[in-house]
This record gives C-alpha cells, sequence and structure tokens, in this order.
C-alpha cells in the first residue's frame, strides 16, 4: 500500500514488516493504515514490506520478529506499539527530517 | 629432543594424517627416520608447526603460511612483508565477518518466523527463492 502523498517532497518513511502467515501483524497492520489515512500520514511515504521479499533489509535495520516498524532507516518497534508513541515518532521524524 | 609421530601430533593436538600431509606439501621438513625406521620430530619441527597452527588459527591460508615460514626466515628484513600480508587478512577477515553477520541476522530472524508447527515452513521458502515455473 502506498501512503496518500502530501505536497511536501516525501522525507520521511515508514516501513511495516509483517509475514503473510503472522496472525500478530494484522491489527497493527490495518491500525498503521488508518491513522496514515488521516493527517497524521500527510507527505510520508508508507511501505508495507513482506519480510522474506526484503530478508536483507530487515536484517539490515535489524528486525527479528514481525510486525516490525522502521521510521527513516531506524527500527523504531517490533511486536506491538501503542498509536500515541507512533504519533510521536512520527511527528519527531517530522521535525528532524 | 626428539618426538616420535605419536608424541608429536599429541603434543601439536593434530592427525597424523595432518602432519604428513604437511610434509607432502612442503610445509615442514620431511621428518628424519631414526634406527628403527620412525619418523621422529625435532624441537625446531615441533616448534615450526606449531607456528603453522597458530597461523592457520589465525585465518592464514596454507599458501600464506607458506609465505609466511619464508619470512620468518629473517623477520627483521622481512617486517613490512609480514605486515602487508597481516593488514590483507584481516581486511579479509573483516569482510567474512560482515557476511557472517549478515547470514546470521538472516537466520535468526527465519527461525523466529518459523514456529515450527505451520502447514508451511519460512525458512526453506526462503531458500527456494523464486523457483522457475
Amino acid at each position: 500500500m502506498s501512503s496518500p502523498a502530501g505536497t511536501r517532497s516525501m522525507s520521511v518513511e515508514i516501513e511495516l514488516f509483517y509475514a503473510p502467515w503472522c496472525t500478530r501483524c494484522a491489527a497493527p497492520r490495518r491500525r498503521l493504515r488508518a491513522l496514515l489515512s488521516g493527517p497524521a500520514g500527510r507527505a510520508l511515504a508508507y511501505h508495507e514490506r513482506n519480510v522474506l521479499e526484503n530478508l536483507e533489509r530487515a536484517v539490515e535495520l535489524g528486525v527479528t520478529a514481525t510486525p516490525a516498524l522502521a521510521i527513516s532507516g531506524r527500527l523504531v518497534a517490533m511486536g506491538r506499539w501503542r498509536e500515541a508513541r507512533l504519533r510521536a515518532l512520527i511527528a519527531a521524524a517530522r521535525a528532524g527530517a | 629432543m626428539a618426538y616420535r609421530i605419536g608424541a608429536a601430533v599429541k603434543t601439536l593436538g593434530l592427525s597424523a594424517d595432518t602432519l604428513r600431509y604437511y610434509e607432502k606439501i612442503g610445509l615442514v621438513p620431511r621428518a628424519v627416520k631414526n634406527s628403527s625406521g620412525h619418523r621422529v620430530y625435532s624441537n625446531r619441527d615441533i616448534n615450526r608447526l606449531c607456528f603453522v597452527q597458530r597461523a592457520q588459527n589465525t585465518g592464514f591460508t596454507l599458501e600464506e603460511i607458506r609465505q609466511l615460514l619464508k619470512l620468518r626466515e629473517n623477520p627483521v628484513k622481512c617486517s613490512h612483508a609480514v605486515r602487508s600480508l597481516a593488514r590483507k587478512k584481516c581486511e579479509h577477515l573483516q569482510q567474512q565477518l560482515k557476511t557472517l553477520k549478515k547470514m546470521h541476522g538472516e537466520l535468526a530472524l527465519l527461525l523466529n518466523l518459523c514456529s515450527g508447527d505451520a502447514a508451511h515452513c519460512p525458512i526453506l521458502d526462503r531458500l527456494d527463492g523464486n523457483p522457475v515455473q
């Protein structure tokens, strides 16, 4: 899924690593899509990556389990995460971008 | 002191076959035989073999060890060459380390992804890649 594109250049990138059979991945994936379809998703690039098809990238980021979330090339969460924390991380990435 | 082959391999922790192989490829001089026809190794031979072992444990190949053994004959004049050989080895090990780290990361992730009782196996899926249809 590609995120809603904003008008500014997309310097913040969000990567969600999932596995197709991963039962723990579905809910965070759904919630993340919902979050990013709103104002929080403006002007950022969102990629959902099948971990098996992107194993090298996942290892490079330090992913050891799914779901895993990276923002701007930095692994920020694995397993579960709270939406408030995610919002804060996105805001911080935007501020630093 | 002279070591028979049994004592030499025990001291060095090598197999007799390895010792014979080193002799065959000229890494160590062919052992002299005593009056009973047994191969015997001098302290000098044992030290040379220890050198070979240590160099191997540091990652040098047998060919590189052969070069090091030549350089060992005159360490002062050859220190630059030894240093150069060691630097190359160090860089090679660094590269290997990087590769190993990546391999380890991939395998650890695949292990975490594999529940062990699912209908499909992510480890085999990964190794299969995209089979030609």
